[in-house]
């Protein structure tokens, strides 16, 4: 173990009268820290995968992370479960790139930093407070349910994160926990401790008048580890968690009709071909979304669509669905039957837009007035490219080529031209503004330059 | 009282286009002008002046420059189309919670929307002006409004504190100090 760093994570304990006379603990109940484990790992997915703005989490973060206990406390039921990741020696090769910049290292120490994090969202979704605890995947819950599996009705469980080591100089609060890295392991952009419910927003938030919820309304941030309650997972708790967990009988469903797009992260066909299941399944995360993936049950005359797509785009493919998003009492999504299946086309790479002639104010203002001149750009580009250009560039450089688009053949240009010219004073440009407003021949301009003549 | 879904209109002319290049004008996503954004930012409000001046207003602050002339909306109420309650992005929680998405399967639905709100392209018009917005945001100002105060507070913002404490047409005008 000596080519790791050893951080405490957290602290389980059981309790209960068979645990009181410290005589240790029966090996099924040591069953329930698999499930705490899955549980943990899940949720750092979640937070790393949001934070870090990637689909996937990198090869052999999770690999290189190890989840430990050493011992028992004596004369206790509770033990410390330990976090290793591998120390960040400049020496070693496998953990270094092509130009001797750790490469693997930030992915592995990021991705640890959220197994602590997770340690601290668990406890707080244990603790009871607010709707936490029902936000959280189902397969995540059905670990914690797991985890307190072989206890009886007398007897609990605890989890009490231990907070995260600090890898850059302490604040005034000082270091819960601190320990000596190598610079290049200190540099690594500490992402700051964002509010639960972020990472955990249900998928199916409520329609228009469905629901009085308010999820746009701020709730309060992540509590700091010492302020935390320590939740007691006792028989009440384990109850609530099997009732989250239970599959909903179908007359508890809600039935409302859902539109969503995101990227394929599974398809499974096979019950076609084995008469399983009616239809196939594609598992997508969805756009606007972070949480677990949703599963689209989807029709059989959709799978030529699903998987020519995949074959197409070599299994990288996004797809719009629009169909029946079964909801349970607490507008959780249980099943989701597409009705409509459409291939999202890819992202182009050399799309333009008004934010590409944003970019090009701050970045190449010489260009953006190159694509000012005429037969360029096609006119609907044309049209916020000179608004954009009037907007950000001077007067000195910008106004010529503006005054130029005013007699422009497209009313569409010389609208954007109007609005590009907006901020900007002189004779000639107000008068040329003024003929506008009283001459053209597009109504649309007209309107356009009276209301940019009012307000100079 | 009529419920309104009130969008960003970028182009007047817009109306004076065949159908494609309308609904390319006024729903065209902002990163890939080609691409017709489906799900549509809207905010839900009431029809009256006062509601579409504070959103519009709201709006351009969170996400733009002082405006140097009117603002247009276009309300894309009246169509059976999802639309879901997916929380703003401004620094006001008006709008945050106003907020919606309309929600279209693709972009044949989409242009059966776009060709009906150009048929009554004049009546789904609606205008605010940049008095009424600097109107709007001085009354705020004098009500100790916290979420007005906080944005006049912030230095990314300082553009808005300045345009709200000078009379209307006194402001200074981007670019003409370096001419």
């Amino acid at each position: 173990m000596s080519d790791k760093i050893w951080e405490e994570l957290l602290v389980w304990r059981l309790s209960g009268p068979r645990f009181d006379e410290h005589r240790g603990v029966d090996l099924s109940d040591l069953a329930g820290l698999v499930g705490l484990r899955i549980a943990l790992i899940e949720v750092a997915k979640i937070l790393w995968r949001e934070r870090n703005n990637r689909e996937r989490i990198p090869d052999g973060a999770e690999k290189a992370i190890d989840l430990r206990i050493k011992r028992f406390e004596d004369g206790s039921e509770q033990t410390t479960v330990w976090l290793g990741r591998p120390k960040p020696v400049a020496s070693a090769p496998s953990q270094r790139g092509l130009f001797g910049t750790p490469v693997v290292l930030d992915d592995i120490a990021s991705f640890a930093e959220s197994i602590h994090d997770a340690a601290a969202v668990l406890q707080s979704a244990l603790s009871g407070e607010g709707d936490e605890l029902a936000r959280l995947p189902r397969e995540i819950l059905r670990q914690l349910q797991l985890t307190g599996r072989g206890l009886r009705d007398d007897e609990d469980w605890t989890i009490q994160a231990v907070g995260k080591p600090q890898l850059e100089p302490a604040g005034n609060d000082g270091p819960e926990y601190s320990y000596n890295l190598p610079t290049a392991a200190r540099t690594i952009a500490r992402p700051e401790a964002q509010p639960f419910y972020r990472y955990f927003l249900p998928l199916d938030r409520p329609q228009a008048g469905e629901s009085p919820v308010d999820t746009a309304q701020p709730r309060p941030p992540m509590v700091p580890a010492s302020a935390r309650i320590v939740p007691s997972v006792d028989a009440a708790l384990r109850a609530k968690l099997e009732t989250l967990v239970a599959p909903p009988k179908p007359s508890d469903l809600r039935i409302v009709q859902r539109t969503l797009s995101g990227e394929v992260t599974m398809v499974d066909v096979d019950g076609l071909a084995e008469g399983r299941r009616p239809h196939g399944r594609v598992r997508i995360r969805p756009e606007g979304h972070v949480g677990e993936p949703v599963e689209i049950e989807f029709l059989p005359q959709d799978e030529e669509l699903v998987t020519s797509a995949l074959y197409r785009h070599n299994n990288k493919v996004r797809l719009r669905v629009r169909g029946d998003a079964h909801l349970d009492e607490r507008g959780r999504l249980r099943r989701f039957e597409a009705r409509i299946v459409v291939e999202v086309k890819a992202p182009n790479p050399n799309a333009m837009g008004e934010e590409y002639f944003e970019r090009l104010v701050e970045e190449d203002p010489s260009r953006l007035l190159e694509l000012l001149q005429p037969g360029v750009l096609d006119p609907t580009l044309l049209t916020f490219a000179a608004e954009i250009a009037g907007r950000g560039l001077p007067t000195s450089l910008v106004v010529g080529p503006l005054l130029e688009l005013l007699r422009h053949d497209r009313s569409i240009v010389r609208e954007g031209a109007l609005y590009g010219l907006r901020g900007h004073r002189g004779l000639e440009v107000t008068t040329e503004i003024r003929r506008l407003a009283e001459t053209d021949s597009s109504p649309g301009v007209r309107r356009a330059a009276e209301g940019v003549l009012k307000s100079r | 009282m009529t419920i309104l879904l009130i969008r960003t209109l970028k182009r007047l002319t817009a109306v004076e286009e065949s159908l494609a290049t309308f609904a390319t004008l006024t729903f065209g996503s902002y990163k890939d002008i080609e691409v017709l954004d489906l799900d549509l930012s809207v905010y839900l409000v009431d029809d009256d002046e006062e509601q579409v001046t504070k959103v519009r207003t709201e709006h351009c602050a969170s996400f733009s420059s002082p405006p140097l002339s009117h603002e247009a909306s276009l309300t894309l109420h009246g169509f059976p189309v999802e639309i879901a309650e997916i929380p703003g992005a401004t620094d006001f929680s008006f709008t945050r919670q106003q907020h919606r998405e309309m929600r279209f399967i693709d972009n044949d639905e989409l242009l059966k929307v776009a060709a009906v709100v150009k048929g009554e392209f004049e009546r789904r018009q609606r205008f605010t002006t940049a008095e009424q917005m600097w109107e709007y945001i001085n009354q705020r100002l004098i009500a100790d409004d916290e979420e007005w105060r906080t944005l006049c507070d912030n230095r990314k913002k300082k553009k808005w504190k300045k345009w709200a404490a000078t009379p209307l047409g006194q402001n200074e005008l981007p670019g003409t100090e370096d001419v």
